[in-house]
Parts: structure tokens; sequence; C-alpha cells
């Protein structure tokens, strides 16, 4: 009995240990190897923001802010010294969690391997010194330390400490995140670099850095270099801790962590007969999966998540997509009119491309819902005229009818003749206002590329409605496609699915939008 | 043998010549001393309209990037002697900027490379100091109005921006330097810089606004050479 037990203990004990070793991988040293597999991630998931030096200009770059980091010139936002220089730990846990607040997702789906190959391949593109000094601490009041800050052990949150942190916060913080900490200080800043920036609206919960209560204490000793957000050294001891209480009491848990990207599992669950509104109630029958969101150009009013359904039936899937919009933009007409919209990219291999559009030579295939696609079927067609009354005066002949009967105004109907009216004749799909669903399918192999799969091949279908300042949109399609460039979907496995939002009153179009990193879609057997 | 202690003469003789030579060049000194002043129109002094903490920092403030005298002298310029090094002068005081009023003072301090300099905070509201620097580690400090004085040093010579981000009106320049053959001119544009080597001297002219020009001055033992410099807007 005695030796069964120690048996059973001996194993609970390896279990353990190796449990810890999986969880906190020793960092590895830089090597030619890890080198060179930290050149080729980079080269698949960074160099489109990044650039391919490394100098924060990457094809996408125009479209984000902030802008990506500039890593030849070797200056980092997330540090946790006193010489405000990253340890590759820093660099390891920005790669791993990625910096809400910015376009940066996480890369935590990454191995850790693949993780710190990044850490030191970034570390090769500047010339700067990276060298951390020996650990020392700063005398009494918090001048001259060096090297790792080490975090005094915790002090306690009672009465006292909270007079004392909003005293603190008073004195020292709230001249830039204001006296309500909403971020409301008076004066317009920037950044090193001179572009805009604010002071973070701290009960929003997005904290660009780790807001655990050791990384939180850090940075608030260290600041965040390159921005106006300085170095407290004075706050060494106890007063950074009572500052790390209290700017965590302004924001919860959930918050924080909704503005983190991950990557989340959504089951396909298998049903006898599929749902045709976004409302029916068998729906219900499937989990919801709340999907993180970020805007690629950051702000502050924005979609913070889509929660995402799937059903199927065996032949077809259905996916249903709500989110928040306070509008309903559904026109988009005059040049400064956009529509909201909403839609799905699938990779077509397992392993997927950058998240962004693919990548040449490996596909993506998209189904993108429009909310004025949805008018144009309900009620009715949405043309110029709307906006614009009386605006057509131009005539477009119709063959089909006598010369007496050629009407001169208000010409372009669904009997013209559409060889005379470009696009719809051409066979666009945005042009045509016969469309039956208000869904495009489309493919992309990286920026610039997206096209319309051809139209003998579009059979996505799509029904979108908004009431309660949300939208509610589900797709349908056949899990076979049609032609190539197609997502097949295949009951019994697992597809990488993505998702992007855009709030059409917000200006958002095209690159300006809101987008989740890539998630599991498993289509249950 | 000999030969080795021939040699050895010959070490000891040329030794000897060259500290002698060094030390009458120490000797022939000269004083460089002048005016910066503008050419064309005097421009008005710029207004800021203060829209924070205006309790401590007043409701206007009058712009320092460039402060031309009714007689044209430029104030803040700074005049250096190019390409020699020399002993920094020990002062009993650490060189010191003031934030007061939410205003650097002075607007433009000249600090040896290596030396402490005090940061005062007069105000008893947040300022933080932000250095653009290129050779010295960018420095972004919070000094809280409690924080009366912080300490910090520069040990590699240049010109440092200092701005505030808390007043964005706010901006210093710390020059650097590792030669004490250096001055910034005074409200009339006046400078001086004493015990610089006699010779072929190059100076540069230095202006936040302005920019920078060199010149060539003859500096002659136990003489006043006077300089009328000439700056202009580009």
């Amino acid at each position: 009995m005695k030796r069964i037990f120690s048996l059973g203990a001996a194993a609970l004990l390896l279990l353990l240990t190796t449990g810890i070793e999986t969880a906190e991988i020793k960092p590895p040293p830089s090597s030619q190897k890890l080198l060179a597999l930290g050149k080729q991630i980079y080269g698949r998931q960074c160099v489109a923001c990044h650039g391919p030096q490394g100098k924060g200009d990457g094809e996408a770059a125009y479209l984000l802010y902030p802008k990506p980091r500039d890593f030849a010139a070797g200056n980092f936002r997330l540090v946790s010294t006193w010489d405000r220089v990253p340890t590759d730990q820093d660099l390891f846990n920005t790669i791993t969690r990625g910096m809400p607040g910015s376009a940066m997702p996480s890369w935590g789906h990454l191995p850790a391997e693949q993780r710190w190959a990044l850490v030191h391949y970034v570390k090769s593109l500047t010339p700067k010194s990276l060298a951390i000094k020996p650990q020392k601490d700063p005398a009494p009041d918090g001048s001259g330390g060096e090297g790792v800050i080490k975090v005094p052990p915790e002090a306690p949150y009672n009465e006292a400490a909270k007079a004392k942190a909003l005293e603190l916060f008073k004195d020292a913080c709230a001249s830039c995140h204001g006296a309500t900490a909403r971020g409301d200080g008076a004066q317009e800043q920037t950044d090193d670099e001179g572009f805009p920036t604010r002071p973070r609206d701290l009960t929003t919960g997005v904290f660009k850095g780790n807001p655990d209560p050791a990384e939180l204490y850090r940075r608030i000793l260290a600041g965040i270099p390159g921005t106006p957000m300085p170095m407290s050294d004075w706050a060494w001891g106890e007063d950074a801790w009572h500052l790390v209480h209290y700017v965590r009491s302004l924001s919860s848990d959930t918050q924080r962590a909704r503005v983190e990207m991950k990557k989340f599992e959504i089951t396909a669950t298998r049903v006898k007969e599929l749902p045709d509104h976004p409302d029916a109630g068998v729906w219900r029958t499937t989990p919801p999966v709340n999907l993180h969101l970020m805007p690629l150009w950051w702000r502050s009013d924005r979609p913070e998540e889509v929660t995402v359904r799937a059903l199927h039936d065996g032949k077809e899937i259905a996916l249903l997509l709500v989110w928040g919009d306070e509008t309903n933009d559904h026109t988009a007409m005059r040049p400064q009119d956009f529509r909201d919209a909403v839609a799905v990219e699938f990779s077509l291999t397992p392993n997927p491309p950058f998240f962004a559009m693919g990548e040449k030579g490996k596909p993506i295939n998209i189904w993108m819902w429009k909310s004025e696609r949805q008018a144009d079927l309900e009620p009715a067609f949405q043309d110029l005229e709307k906006v614009y009354p009386n605006l057509g005066i131009d005539s477009y002949p119709n063959l089909l009818k006598s010369p007496v009967e050629q009407p001169s105004r208000h010409a372009l109907t669904l009997e013209s003749n559409k060889t005379f009216v470009t696009g719809w004749g051409a066979g666009n799909i945005v042009s045509d206002p016969e469309r039956k669903s208000p869904t495009e399918d489309l493919t992309a192999q990286g920026f610039g590329t997206l096209r319309a799969r051809p139209r003998i091949d579009q059979n996505v279908d799509a029904r979108g409605v908004y009431g309660a300042a949300s939208y509610r949109v589900m797709f349908r399609r056949s899990l076979k496609p049609a032609g190539k460039d197609a997502v097949v979907l295949t009951p019994g496995t697992t597809v990488p699915v993505a998702f992007a939002v855009w709030n059409g009153s917000a200006g958002d179009r095209d690159g300006k939008k809101s987008v989740t990193i890539w998630q599991d879609l498993r289509i249950a057997k | 043998m000999s030969r080795w202690l021939v040699g050895l003469l010959v070490v000891t003789l040329v030794y000897g010549v060259s500290v002698f030579s060094r030390s009458l060049a120490a000797d022939a000194t000269g004083t460089i001393t002048g005016r910066v002043v503008l050419t064309g129109e005097i421009p008005q002094a710029k207004k800021i309209k203060i829209t924070k903490d205006q309790e401590k920092c007043g409701q206007e403030k009058t712009a320092e990037d460039l402060i031309v005298s009714a007689e044209r002298g430029i104030k803040n310029a700074v005049v250096s002697v190019a390409g020699l090094k020399g002993p920094l002068a020990k002062t009993e005081a650490n060189a010191t900027i003031d934030q007061k009023g939410c205003a650097f003072s002075p607007h433009v301090l000249i600090a040896p490379a290596g030396a402490p300099v005090d940061i005062v905070n007069d105000d008893g509201i947040l300022h933080n100091f932000h250095t653009i620097s290129a050779k010295n580690a960018v420095i972004n400090k919070a000094q809280p109005g409690f924080k009366k004085k912080m300490t910090e040093t520069f040990s590699q010579a240049e010109i440092i921006k200092i701005t505030c981000d808390a007043h964005g009106w706010m901006a210093a320049w710390l020059v650097v330097t590792d030669h004490p053959y250096i001055a910034a001119t005074d409200a009339t544009g006046a400078f001086k810089i004493a015990n610089v080597p006699a010779g072929a001297q190059k100076i540069e002219i230095w202006h936040e606004t302005l920019g920078k020009i060199t010149k060539e001055v003859a500096v002659k033992a136990g003489e006043e050479a006077k300089l009328t410099i000439e700056l202009s807007k580009k």
C-alpha cells in the first residue's frame, strides 16, 4: 500500500514537473538556427506591418495607428528595466500578448520556440545594444536604479493606502490621465516620432503592456519609452503599489481580458434543419463564442466583440454573427457615406497564411455582407436617385421598345438594356441591380488583390437584420463550394477562420476596420 | 650602448621641447567677445495662450524660441570654439535648470559633460523632464510637485532639447559641452569666451530656430577678438 502510494506520488511529482516545464519554457539563447527560424516566421507574420528591414514601413503600415514599431531604431515601448531597455522576456511577452490599444495582435498561439526565435531575430534588426545591466536597486528616493526593476513585496491596499493612492494620482497622474482617469488631461501630445497620441482612458481596461500587478508596477516605474508616459522612479517602494491597486480598480478583469486578441474555437453543431432567419430559435442549440476585435486604426468608440454561432446539416453551413453598432448605415452613395459591413475570412489550408488578406500563392476566401446590399433587396434597390433625386437625366436606349417609347428621364430601370450600363453589362456583381444575395463571395492573395469569385460560382446567401443597436447577420453556403479558391468545409475538420466588422458612420471602409485574428471553426461530424 | 643613451637623450629633449611649447601655448590665450545679431526684420514675439494649470502657469506666455532685442541682439544663441578639448571648470554648485511658472529657466543651459545637473520643480505641480537626444540616453522622468529636485548626468557632448509633455509649450535646450570655450548670448546678444588658445580658430554659432553657422576668427595672445555675427531667418 505504502509502495503504491509512493509510486503514485512519484508519478504526480513527474506530472507536476513536466507541467511546469511546458508552462515556462526556458528562454533559449540566440543561435544561427533560431535566427533562421525567426527570419522565416518574421517574413510570414510580421513583414506586412513592420517591413522587410523592420523599419516599421510594411505594406500595411499606412493603415495602422498607432504605427508599427521601427525595430531598426531599436526603441521599444514595453520595458521592465531602470535603463528602459527591453529584456528578452519583455519582447517575448509583447509578442505573446500583443499590444491592446494598437493593431499588434497576440501571437500566443505560435509555439514558444517560434516566439523566442522572433525575439532574437527582432533584436538582430537593430545595431543598438540591448544589453541589460546587472540588477541594482535605486537609492530610497528612486534614483540610480539599474537593470531589471525588482518588484518589492506587494503592499496591502486598505483605506489608508487608497487615500494615499488618490493623492498620488492627483499629484502625478491626473495632469495627463485626467482627474477622473478618463484620459482627459487638457494637453495635446505627440510621441517621440511626432505622431499624435493621447493618454489612456484608464477605465476602459486597455493596457498596452500586461496589466498584471507586478508588470504594471514596473510600467509605472519605467514609464513607456518613446511616449509622453514618463518614468516615475520616485514611486519606488510602496507608492507604486498603491497606484497599481488604484489603476487596476478602475477597470475589471473582464474588460482587460476582452481587449487581448485571442484564439477561440467555434463549433458548427450538426442539426437536422438549418435556420433561414437570424432570429430563428434553432440558433440556441449551438454555443455562442465572443470573439475579440481590434480596430486597425485604433479608436476608443469601437465594436469590442463579435458573437459567432455556427450550424450545419451535412449539406450546408450557417453562421450567425452578432455585434453592436449604434447606427444603421445602409447607404454608400455620397462620397462621404460608408456602409456597415461584416466579413468572414477562411483559410483554404489547415496552416493558414498571414491573417490579413492571405499571401501570394496562398489564397483566402472571404464572404462579405454589406448593409446597403441588404437594403437593396428589401425594401428596394438603392440607387443614386435616393440621395440625389432627379439626378439621372441620361437616356439609356431600350432596344426592345420602339423609338417613340424611349424614356428620357429616370431612365435606368431593370428593363434597360444592360449592355449600355458598363458595370452591369460586364457582369460586375457590385453593379448588378438584380443580385439575389447581400453577400459577395471574394478571394484574395495579399493586400490589394481582393476580387470577386466568378459570378457563376457565387453561392453564399445571407440575411442581415438591424435592431436594438446591433446587427444579426447570418450566412449560408453549401459545405462544398462551386469553383476554385473557395473554402471546402468537411464535417469532422477544423478550418481557420477570421472576422472583420466595419462601422460606416465611423468612416470604416476597406482596410479601416476592426478584425479578429485566426480562429478555429470546428465542423462537428 | 652609447647609441641607446643618445636615443634616450633625444627622447628627453623632444619631450622637453613639447612640454615647453605646450605651456607657452597655454599662456598665449586671447578672448573672443562680440554680439550675435539678426539681419532683416525684427520679428514680433509670439504669444502662447495657456490652456492648463493657469493658476500656476498664468494666462499667456511669450515664446522663447527667438528673442531679439531692439538693437537686433539675439538672446540664447550659443557660441563655441570648434575642435578644442579642454579641462572643464569646476564649479561649487551644479548647473541648474528650474521649472517655474511652467517655463524652464534658463531657456538655454550650458552644462559640462559628466557633471550633475539639478532639475528643480518650483511649481508644486507635475512636470515631466523629457529629453530629445541622440548620444545620451533619452530621459523622460515625472517630477510631481512634491519632488522638488532631481539630479541627472549627461556624459556625451550634444545639444539636447527638453520638453514637458504635461505642458506642451515648455521647451528648453541643454548644451552639454566637453570643453570650456563656449558661451550663450545674453538679452543684448553679447557673449564672451575667455582663455581661447591663440591662433586661427573656427567658431560655431547655434540658435534653436536660426540654425548653425561657422566662422573663422584669429585669436591673438592677450588680445580681444571682437566679432559681430549675423544670423538670418532661412
